[in-house]
């Protein structure tokens, strides 16, 4: 439902009143006004064909949901024009929906090839387009506002719930940086915590199951490795597919050689929070002292302890690796 | 507007890890407080519990008279700030700071006001119609404030908030935030590793160490009144010096007498504490901070002021002073002098001790003697 907005925009450019398209999971308004449009779906079923609390209120007869289009009235009106006006958002949503069907088969992996193609000539070729998936944005009591929200963030070409989740295909020229704006204005906005993956770059849709497929991934990863951060981008995580694709022989053997029964005596928040900042300070001497607020001594004497116990000494790029993929892999089972 | 009132504060993570131990403190209506310390000390931990993003495993947590520990995080009246200052690309400036108001559904001219005089404040008024596009580093942020602002919260909450901005913005932000707070009259609570931003924005600041917090003071107490060697250290910059002494009797009267054999006086009342709680033949840590400090060939002090040598290992010089690094006592240490002083490295420099401005700390516990 969002081709539709530019629709909507045109319209009440040339009406000059109000317009809200509705229907059971979501609403456009335009403009997003004072007398705010606020009439819900149900109230809207029991006054089709009237004019309802400064709204005409019309039904559409020939699309597969069914969709309230709300234009601010005096009266109730049935022009030629109305009727006119109808009709092409009638062809629009039928459209969409016909849009929507179609990824929800394709990313369900409920599909043939025809129905990719049938997508293609839907959308043509994307530009700059990127797949997203949101998780935990989906709360039941704030859908129009998320969807408002994430609209209103990017250039969507398709907003779509689905699973729990919302997937969306965004046009953008920093998608990374747009994606944690969005999370920002989910949580300052709305105050929902969520998680957004970025899948990759979107040129044709016949790649959709494999990008889709790549945003479940780095949600669970993210699961899997306590990843911290509300944005995913699965372009860059490849250290923890690596990390998820090793056998469980070697896995197991990694951690065994790390993870000494030494080192898991010695290893306390203190600890642990000194190798995290080291890895996020990129193993900077002096900026981990600076942010644990110790003295630089302190530090390297934390890491000869580790290196003493592990044998891995973590300024030793060889040693460090092996040891951030280990501590990748066996962080959680270690500290919980 | 309100205020907060913490009560035993407490957070477990799961796999048992304590975020923060046992927090107490009441915090007025409008006033800025700070939460600083090292990483991983529990901060963040403590805004998302104020915020509600986060459980609180123990404690009551009051906003205004009422108990919030189980109320959402939408009706908490709070309002957050982050790093990232994100606008909505196509929306001008007054859409942007509309939009979260037409998203509660505020009536329009109500919304239209808010926007207005948040926009006053924030002295924007002339951008209200451009796109965050046509908008400097500086206007942005401040629009993204003003998003906050709008909703006009009884609680702005920020984590950080600066931490991405590089140091030219960082320091005219600093300012801008401390402007933002005497203008609004709100309670603020702001997060954030650094001392300095900590020293200048706060009414009070809450210092913390693994879960703990150490100190709850106005910035120049926690400054001249360190509770302990750890907030001595913490705060300040350059750091406090510490050296090593022993508590003997000078002339019947309790004296700090150094490694190097210094011999250093302290105030009646520390004297009186000294005496009274044993501390006599006692090791103690001696502080003093870098302007305490005076190089006796620019500025003689009294007899009663005693002094300790060294040589100028290296010379800072930051344009109205000039630090020197010298070792005393075994341990480095650092004095703030003028920049007229003229001792560089390879010098020998005499220092006097401000006396009365010196601290001391309990060895074992490292609480400080008062
Ligand atoms: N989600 C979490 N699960 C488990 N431990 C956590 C979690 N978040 C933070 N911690 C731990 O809680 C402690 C305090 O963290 P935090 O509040 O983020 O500190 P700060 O903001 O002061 O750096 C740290 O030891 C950190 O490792
Ligand atoms: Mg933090």
């Amino acid at each position: 439902m969002t081709s539709i907005k530019d629709l909507l925009i045109k319209t009440v450019s040339i009406l000059k009143r109000n317009i809200a398209v509705v229907s059971k999971n979501d609403r456009i308004t335009y403009p997003l006004e004072e007398e705010h449009f606020n009439l819900d779906f149900e109230e809207l079923k029991e006054n089709v064909n009237t004019n309802y609390k400064g709204y005409s209120i019309y039904s559409l007869d020939n699309t597969d949901n069914v969709y309230y289009i709300c234009i601010q009235a005096k009266e109730y009106e049935d022009s030629d024009l109305i009727k006119l006006l109808l009709l092409s958002f009638e062809s629009m949503l039928k459209k969409a929906d016909f849009n929507e069907d179609y990824i929800k088969k394709i990313i369900s992996g409920n599909y043939e090839q025809s129905d990719i193609l049938k997508l293609q000539q839907s959308y043509g070729n994307l530009i700059n387009s990127y797949l997203l998936l949101i998780e935990n944005a989906a709360s039941k009591d704030s859908i129009n506002e998320v969807h408002e929200i994430i609209r209103n963030t990017f250039n969507t070409i398709l907003i779509l719930d689905y699973a729990d989740r919302i997937l969306v295909i965004a046009e953008d020229e920093n998608i990374i940086r747009s994606a944690e704006d969005l999370a920002e204005n989910l949580l300052t906005e709305l105050y929902l915590e969520c998680a957004v993956a970025v899948g990759g770059k979107l040129d044709n849709i016949a790649q959709l199951p494999q990008i889709y497929d790549n945003c479940l991934n780095a949600l669970y990863l993210k699961r899997k490795y306590d990843i911290a951060g509300r944005v995913l981008h699965y372009d860059n995580m490849y250290n923890y597919r690596i990390a998820f694709s090793l056998s469980e022989e070697l896995k197991s053997s990694i951690i065994q050689k790390v993870f000494t029964p030494k080192f898991k005596e010695a290893l306390n928040s203190e600890m642990e929070t000194t190798i995290e900042e080291f890895f996020k300070c990129n193993l900077n001497l002096t900026d981990t002292a600076n942010r644990l607020y110790v003295h630089r001594n302190t530090l390297l004497y934390r890491i000869e302890k580790i290196y003493k116990y592990t044998g891995f000494d973590l300024r030793k790029f060889e040693d460090c690796w092996l040891f951030k993929l280990a501590w990748v892999i066996g962080k959680q089972d270690l500290l919980r | 507007m309100a205020n907060l009132s913490l009560r035993g504060i407490k957070k477990v993570y799961p796999g048992n890890v304590t975020a923060v131990r046992d927090f107490n403190m009441e915090i007025a209506d409008k006033e800025f407080i700070v939460l600083v310390g090292p990483s991983g000390c529990g901060k963040t931990t403590t805004l998302r519990m104020i915020a509600g993003l986060e459980d609180i495993t123990d404690g009551e947590l009051f906003i205004g008279d009422k108990l919030v520990n189980d109320v959402p995080p939408k009706d908490r009246d709070i309002a957050m700030v982050f790093q990232n200052y994100a606008l909505y690309p196509h929306m001008s400036v007054y859409e942007n700071m509309a939009f979260g108001l037409k998203l509660k559904k505020v009536p329009k001219a109500e919304i239209d006001e808010r926007v207005k005089n948040a926009a006053k404040i924030l002295e924007i008024e002339h951008l209200l119609s451009r796109k965050p596009k046509a908008l400097s580093g500086g206007q942005r942020q401040r629009v993204a404030l003003g998003r906050a602002i709008v909703r006009e919260p009884k609680v702005f909450l920020m984590d950080e908030p600066l931490s991405n901005l590089d140091a030219k913005l960082r320091v005219q932000m600093r300012t801008e935030i401390s402007k933002l707070h005497q203008r609004l009259q709100t309670t603020f609570v702001y997060v954030t590793h650094d001392q300095t931003e900590a020293m200048t924005m706060g009414t009070r600041i809450v210092i913390m160490k693994d879960g703990d917090i150490q100190q709850i003071d106005s910035p120049q107490n926690a400054y001249e009144n360190p509770a302990n060697l750890f907030v001595a250290g913490f705060i300040g910059s350059p750091q406090m010096n510490i050296l090593k002494g022993t508590v003997v009797e000078n002339g019947g009267k309790p004296a700090v007498k150094l490694t190097d054999g210094t011999m250093i006086n302290v105030t009646a009342k520390k004297e009186a504490t000294l005496k009274s709680n044993g501390y006599v033949g006692k090791e103690v840590y001696v502080g003093i901070r870098p302007e305490n400090f005076v190089d006796v060939d620019t500025e003689s002090l009294g007899s009663e002021f005693s002094t300790a040598t060294g040589k100028v290992e290296v010379a800072e010089l930051m344009g109205s002073e000039t630090y020197l690094y010298l070792t005393i006592c075994d341990k480095q240490v650092v004095a703030r002098v003028d920049s007229h002083n003229k001792k560089r490295a390879g010098d020998s420099v005499t220092l006097q001790f401000k006396w009365d401005k010196v601290h001391l700390f309990d060895v074992a516990t490292e609480n400080a003697i008062v």
